[in-house]
């Protein structure tokens, strides 16, 4: 889906992340165009695509699909929607989180 | 004539007299057997005879010795299986790898945690008879300067964790002495419910530890319940440029959606919305437990938190609990605590939360 060499299979065109969680509970959601984003944070999020396609996040035992162990973690949820309009949900604990594509997802004041 | 010491070596039967000198044991068949023989005279025989029966006192003095030394021994095994919780500490070094670089000698932000979780596991074991997390005294583990600008602690299902906050909204995480008891008290839920991280139970899972957390600052600071810093959550870690703008805290367990909350939260229950965080939704029990104690009164380390920690050691606290569930279980606590003097309030806090106690 991102590294097609056939150019008529969609790419990504945008992606919404959102973060939950975290002892404050502060809720957040960026948007960001695939071309905005720096060659690294692109790379990253290509591979995230790819994995989860790959390999589904688990439900371990106490906590939602894919979440970090513990409490009190960052959870995330990515709405990747591709060129052909069609978007896909792919939720991340915050270890399997790119640390290059956290700042797309930070808090600020009210 | 010569008589073999333990050694082989022989030696005088004489010699024998001077038992306070002697530094060998002549084997007792040995004593006994010439203490038989008629060929030795009379006077050697009487004292291989008497060396004979002082070994044989000795060795019984020596077994007796043996078996209490055993006795003292499981004594100690026992002692030493009330296992005194031990803090360990790591600076991750603003990356990510856990637990990081071990710290000897705590200065600075590692002396603040260490003894503030220290404090925790006192309160714990003074206030609630606790010994650590799993009641067992397991180690404390924890790791600051985690990540670079990280703006949360968490516990990661064996250790606390604390970031240094972004400088906007947050400094250390650790400056709030409520948030390293919220932290290890993850630890006691994981140990005891085990509430599932979702929906309602992921809500009285916070809820819990923000209790807990916030009267463990009450007593550390010795507040009574009508002390209004002693509901905060996270006070100590609000940034300048966030207490600028007028947040004082994350949370207000009194009033859970104040507009001085970083992070305001339904006070009750009809506006409980399912897919929430369970940190937003953990203001109904939060304010549900804040009421209970100040219409009991006194300090919330009382008997208040007592309620709620029956509840939280109860089997019948399930890891899917509701809050229905979990306030039917607190208000069978507060009767088996305080009797119909403390069932009465703590009815009364969750009906003012528009909570409806399951049926037992």
């Amino acid at each position: 889906m991102t590294q097609s060499p056939d150019a008529s299979e969609p790419t990504v065109r945008r992606v919404r992340i959102e973060r939950r969680g975290g002892l404050a509970g502060l809720a957040v959601s960026a948007v960001h165009d695939f071309a905005a984003l720096s060659a690294a944070q692109q790379q990253a999020l290509a591979k995230v695509i790819d994995a989860a396609a790959s390999n589904p996040p688990a439900r371990t035992r106490g906590a939602p699909a894919g979440a970090a162990p513990g409490a009190d973690r960052f959870s995330y949820r990515l709405h990747v929607e591709d060129s052909a309009g069609a978007e896909r949900v792919i939720d991340l604990g915050e270890d399997a989180m790119p640390s290059i594509l956290e700042p797309l997802a930070k808090p600020a004041l009210p | 004539m010569s008589f073999p010491n333990a050694c082989g070596r022989p030696t005088d039967a004489p010699a024998l007299r001077f038992r306070s000198m002697c530094c060998f044991i002549v084997p007792p068949g040995v004593l006994k057997k010439y203490a038989r023989d008629a060929s030795v005279d009379a006077a050697t025989r009487k004292s291989l005879q008497d060396t004979y029966v002082e070994t044989e006192r000795l060795r019984g003095l020596r077994e007796a010795h043996r078996i209490a030394t055993l006795r003292d021994a499981d004594r100690f095994l026992a002692d030493a299986a009330v296992h005194v919780p031990a803090q360990h500490l790591f600076d991750c070094m603003h990356r990510k790898g856990l637990p990081g670089k071990a710290v000897a000698a705590p200065t600075g932000g590692f002396k603040t945690v260490f003894d503030t979780t220290a404090k925790v596991a006192e309160f714990y074991k003074t206030v609630l008879g606790r010994n650590s997390v799993d009641n067992k005294g397991f180690d404390l583990v924890s790791s600051l300067h985690y990540a670079k600008a990280y703006d949360n602690a968490f516990w990661n299902g064996s250790q606390m964790v604390y970031g240094d906050g972004d400088g906007k909204l947050f400094g250390e995480m650790y400056l709030s002495p409520d948030v390293i008891g919220h932290e290890l008290t993850h630890g006691v839920t994981q140990n005891l419910s085990a509430l599932r991280y979702e929906g309602e139970s992921g809500a009285l899972n916070e809820s819990i530890s923000d209790v807990f957390g916030t009267v463990f600052n009450q007593w550390l600071n010795n507040w009574a319940v009508t002390e209004p810093r002693g509901w905060l959550v996270g006070a100590g870690i609000m940034a300048p440029s966030a207490q600028a703008k007028g947040f004082t805290c994350l949370r207000d367990i009194v009033q859970p959606s104040a507009r001085h909350c970083l992070s305001p939260q339904p006070e009750l229950y009809s506006q409980l919305d399912p897919t929430a965080d369970v940190h937003e939704n953990s203001g109904v029990p939060n304010k549900a437990f804040a009421t209970f104690a100040r219409a009991a009164g006194g300090q919330a380390w009382g008997n208040a938190i007592k309620v709620w920690y029956d509840t939280c050691t109860n089997r019948a606290l399930r890891s899917d609990a509701t809050f229905s569930e979990f306030a039917m279980l607190t208000i069978a606590s507060a009767l088996k605590i305080g009797g119909a003097a403390l069932q009465a309030p703590c009815s009364s806090a969750w009906g003012e939360v528009g909570v409806a106690p399951a049926s037992p």
